[in-house]
């Protein structure tokens, strides 16, 4: 771009310069050519002038001769303007230089001549005015019969005749009578002096007439003309030549012109060319900033617009959540998460919601949006359920992978809404994973949100300040009453001394990158507290940590750098909603048990718990969850799955653990059914120490 | 206004187209008085001059028609010069300058009086270091000139334009001429002799005479002497011998003696003399005082740059 304009530039200039340089020799040539030709024309009429006012003193007896003299001074002044023209001494010109001389030289000659005959013209001009008069005297001078009268008369005559005709052969008669004048004998001083004068005004013409016809024939003959017409048909010739370059540059000014036109018009072209890019470009990037490209649904920036630019009069809106869309993304990878999120753009498009001006959103994530008109809360709530029902149902299909989807939803009709929906639906999904919540202002999720920061701000400074520790519960083998193992529980100390359980802080923090912390913090102090101690020990690992890579590198290292308290060392794994990576937990357990590790699955019974998984990994403890136990004294079918749980984990040579043994029946019907060890307030509570001690049971 | 100038130049060629003769112009428009009035200086000033005391004055006397009433001017030294030293009247309207017609203009004839040898006898550069010495010079030039330094080419410039001035107007002829009153009888017949002898045929045009050269002699041999620098002086053509520009007869009668041998002491003898030697006749002696009655009346004014502050 910028060498273009830097082209353009230099062309431009250059015709600048052209055509400048085109002006200036043009009318420099054209005025020096003028100037040639103008002192041409000067000379010509001077000349033509001058034979006109020749002519004229030739005829009139009494004549001006200013005007020849002052011609006489204009041919030498035109003629030196002519030859000191500056064109005329220019190297193309040089070859007149000859002709202009012989010009000059013409011209001396003339003037030369015109002076000479200006001479000779008075004197013959004279002569004749003498001899015109005195004729008359000479009838008075002389007796009437005198032969002398005829002389007279004759010679006037025929010196008449010869001047009227320029031709001397009238002089031999003239000639013969002047002798008979001259032969004449005058009688008196008078007669005599008459014959004297008149014979010096004949012998004057006599003498003088030849030179003075061949001056004449000279003046005539128009030298000056024909060397002036040649020179100036030269000197144009030669100026062709001149004509040709101006005309040369003259069609070389054209074709630049043109040239420079059609660049201008394909600049033109190109530019709007360009332009029609541009708006391509322009609508593109106008559809990016309003859709997402993915769905091809309205963006968040078009959600926003729409609402503030109050497009909707009484707007609901629906904020539709995918449940553990990140796992789906985790387990199966994105191209299916973004099949997933196309598939759902479109199934969100329900034909119930078209009675109320819907439009839906993308806004972000796995987040999708609806805003609906004037729509009664009952229905939004139904057509929420007709939604989640519908998505439930629908299989996804790809590559064979069947995968089943769940969504949430939060209906909100209160500004902000976004904001609103979402906080309502994070806070209920807490609790429950599927779920249509509808937001109103009684719910006090500010302040609830605001107590979440709290807590997570005093668990950020616990960890800085080292006030997290763990407590120990020891685990009791039912048949000895022994102590055989102490499992590890988080605890916080608030900064005034206080001890916080794990339930006020540990569901906030696996939210957010301090569970990570924490839980690295857990298994340092863990390890340090026993590394000198003989007995087992357990700490809680959630399926979520065996993901966490950092995490387990981590834990490896302490595995490796405390080889002994390795082998004593038990993980609890927890069992996580909808997440089971049954390969990744293979690959951790084989881990943990090349380091000696046993492995226990913790809160068996509950949940998503899968007797066939149980076959395939090599576990060594299985917790029965708590809420079974606890109900094993009031309700038959408790115990009876707890029975057919322990019998389950003997047939696999498995070790089974009782949690929230509270009181000495309980201990003694587990004991009977057979669970290996048992856990709980009736044996201790977990604290900061290892307690040492033996039931009686 | 501006048509009646330009009519009345056209009316004056019409009136005057058959008259031989044309009347000197009333006023000159073309003459810059700053420069006129710093030549009049110059052609008074005889330090311009290598004995510093000879002008251009010293031979062309303002109250003796601009001419010099001696047979020979005398020149630095006292040496004598070798011609008649002609007018310097209406000098502008000669065609040509010197008896022989060797300048072809004023500026060219300047230049000859200062570095004659018996004349002024000076050079250019004498001239103008002498001129650069005189502070009051230095300051007339600068004003008219806008030099610092004196130029022998300003020098001839300003003398020039003051000649140029020097144009006598209204003479009786001229004033008959443009009508504006009757010539005496005498003058009249005098006119009609100068025209029918042929006198006309070379005393013609505005300056009578001075548009052409003429033999001295044209009829009968005038005695050829080389110490007159003639024609043939400069072109060495035979028929040259004893030709001069043939003078102008303004002023005439103030000019005396007369031809460039200064052979005629007044008026009477010279028209005697051209009568004899360049009309070829006899001429009567009344002839000659009605001739000599008209030549009087071609006597003008005295230029106007002369009585000019």
């Amino acid at each position: 771009m910028r060498r273009n304009l830097f082209l353009a530039l230099v062309l431009g200039l250059f015709s600048v310069l052209l055509i400048s340089y085109y002006y200036l020799h043009q009318r420099s040539f054209s005025q020096q050519y003028k100037t040639v030709i103008n002192s041409f024309h000067a000379l010509q009429n001077n000349y033509d002038t001058l034979s006109y006012e020749i002519l004229k003193s030739a005829l009139y007896s009494y004549n001006n001769q200013d005007a020849i003299s002052q011609g006489m001074q204009n041919l030498n002044i035109n003629y030196a303007n002519l030859y000191n023209a500056p064109l005329l001494h220019e190297e193309q010109y040089l070859s007149l230089d000859y002709p202009l001389i012989d010009l000059g030289i013409n011209i001396a000659d003339f003037n030369s001549a015109l002076e000479h005959y200006l001479m000779l013209n008075a004197g013959i001009k004279n002569s004749f005015v003498f001899l015109l008069n005195y004729t008359e005297n000479t009838h008075n001078l002389f007796a009437p019969d005198a032969t002398i009268h005829t002389d007279v008369n004759v010679i006037v005559t025929e010196l008449s005749n010869m001047r009227r005709l320029l031709d001397d052969k009238h002089l031999r008669t003239v000639n013969e009578h002047l002798e008979n004048i001259h032969d004449f004998a005058p009688e008196n001083e008078e007669q005599k002096a008459f014959i004297e004068t008149i014979s010096l005004h004949i012998n004057y013409i006599q003498n003088n007439f030849s030179e003075f016809s061949a001056i004449v024939a000279k003046l005539q003959s128009k030298e000056i003309d024909t060397v002036l017409v040649g020179l100036k048909e030269n000197f144009n010739l030669i100026a062709q030549t001149d004509f040709v370059l101006i005309d040369t540059l003259a069609i070389l000014l054209l074709l630049l012109i043109v040239t420079a036109l059609i660049v201008i018009v394909l600049l033109l072209i190109r530019s709007q060319r360009e332009n029609s890019r541009l708006k391509v470009l322009k609508k593109e990037l106008e559809y990016i900033a309003n859709f997402d490209t993915l769905t091809s649904l309205l963006n968040r920036n078009s959600f926003n617009r729409a609402v503030l630019t109050k497009q909707y009069q009484k707007p609901t809106f629906l904020l539709i959540n995918i449940n553990e869309f990140k796992h789906i993304n985790d387990l199966y990878g994105s191209d299916i998460g973004d099949y997933i999120l196309q598939e759902i753009s479109q199934l969100i498009k329900l034909p119930i919601f078209d009675a109320y001006k819907p439009t839906y959103f993308r806004l972000g994530g796995d987040d999708f949006g609806i805003l609906l008109e004037s729509i009664p809360d009952k229905k939004a709530m139904s057509f929420a359920e007709a939604l989640t029902q519908s998505i439930k149902h629908f299989i996804f299909v790809d590559n064979d992978i069947e995968i089943n989807i769940t969504i949430s939803i939060a209906i909100n009709t209160e500004a902000p809404f976004l904001e609103n929906a979402d906080m309502v639906l994070k806070h209920s999904k807490k609790e429950k994973s599927e779920t249509i919540v509808f937001f109103s202002k009684e719910l006090k999720l500010k302040e609830q949100i605001q107590n979440n920061i709290n807590v997570l701000q005093s668990l950020s400074n616990a960890i800085e300040d080292k006030r997290i520790i763990p407590y120990f519960q020891p685990i009791i083998d039912l048949q000895s009453g022994k102590i055989v193992k102490y499992e590890a529980l988080v605890r916080q100390i608030s900064p005034e001394g206080k001890v916080i359980g794990p339930y006020e802080f540990l569901d906030l923090a696996a939210q957010t990158p301090l569970y990570r912390e924490l839980t690295k913090v857990m298994i340092e102090h863990v390890f340090a507290a026993f590394a000198d101690k003989p007995y087992r020990f357990s700490i809680n690992l959630s399926m979520r940590d065996l993901l966490d890579v950092e995490l387990m590198a981590m834990l490896e290292e302490q595995l490796k750098n405390n080889p002994e308290s390795a082998k004593r060392l038990e993980i609890e794994l927890l069992e996580s909603e909808n997440l089971f990576d049954i390969q990744a937990t293979e690959h951790f357990i084989t881990l943990l048990k090349s380091y000696g590790c046993h492995i226990a699955i913790d809160d068996f019974g509950t949940g998503y718990s899968n007797f066939s998984y149980l076959a395939k990994l090599s576990v060594d403890t299985l917790k029965i969850d708590g809420s079974l136990i606890s109900k094993i004294m009031t309700d038959d079918k408790y115990y009876k799955t707890v029975k057919t749980i322990v019998h389950y984990a003997e047939t696999l040579g498995v070790e089974t653990v009782a949690e929230f043994v509270e009181s000495r029946e309980v201990a003694l019907r587990l004991k009977e059914i057979g669970v290996t060890y048992g856990q709980g307030y009736y044996f201790d509570k977990p604290q900061a120490t290892l307690v040492q001690k033996e039931i009686i049971l | 206004m501006d048509k009646l100038k330009l009519f009345l130049p056209f009316l004056a060629t019409a009136l005057f187209a058959l008259e031989p003769i044309a009347p000197l112009p009333t006023t000159l428009n073309d003459i810059d008085l700053e420069k006129a009035k710093l030549g009049r200086i110059l052609f008074l000033d005889p330090s311009l001059s290598s004995d510093q005391k000879i002008s251009c004055h010293s031979c062309h006397g303002f109250d003796t028609g601009g001419a010099d009433p001696r047979s020979v001017s005398l020149g630095v030294q006292n040496r004598e010069g070798d011609i008649q030293s002609p007018t310097v009247y209406n000098s502008r309207y000669n065609f040509k300058q010197f008896w022989n017609g060797r300048a072809n203009n004023l500026s060219e004839q300047a230049n000859g009086p200062f570095t004659a040898h018996v004349e002024m006898n000076m050079s250019a550069e004498k001239i103008e270091a002498r001129l650069n010495q005189n502070s009051t010079y230095k300051t007339l030039f600068k004003k008219v000139y806008k030099v610092d330094r004196i130029t022998m080419h300003n020098v001839v410039d300003a003398i020039v334009e003051f000649e140029n001035a020097l144009v006598t107007p209204n003479s009786r002829f001229d004033r008959y001429l443009r009508g504006e009153l009757t010539l005496s009888e005498s003058e009249q017949q005098g006119y009609a002799k100068f025209k029918s002898l042929g006198c006309i045929t070379c005393h013609n045009g505005i300056n009578i005479g001075s548009n052409a050269f003429q033999k001295m002699g044209l009829f009968r041999k005038y005695p050829y002497k080389a110490q007159y620098q003639d024609r043939y002086a400069l072109t060495k053509k035979e028929y040259h011998k004893n030709v001069y520009k043939v003078p102008t007869l303004r002023n005439i009668s103030l000019t005396a003696p007369y031809f460039h041998d200064a052979s005629a002491k007044d008026l009477e003898e010279a028209i005697g003399t051209m009568a004899r030697y360049n009309l070829g006749i006899t001429i009567s002696k009344e002839d000659i005082a009605l001739v000599a009655s008209f030549l009087k009346s071609l006597e003008g004014e005295r230029p106007a740059i002369l009585d000019m502050p």
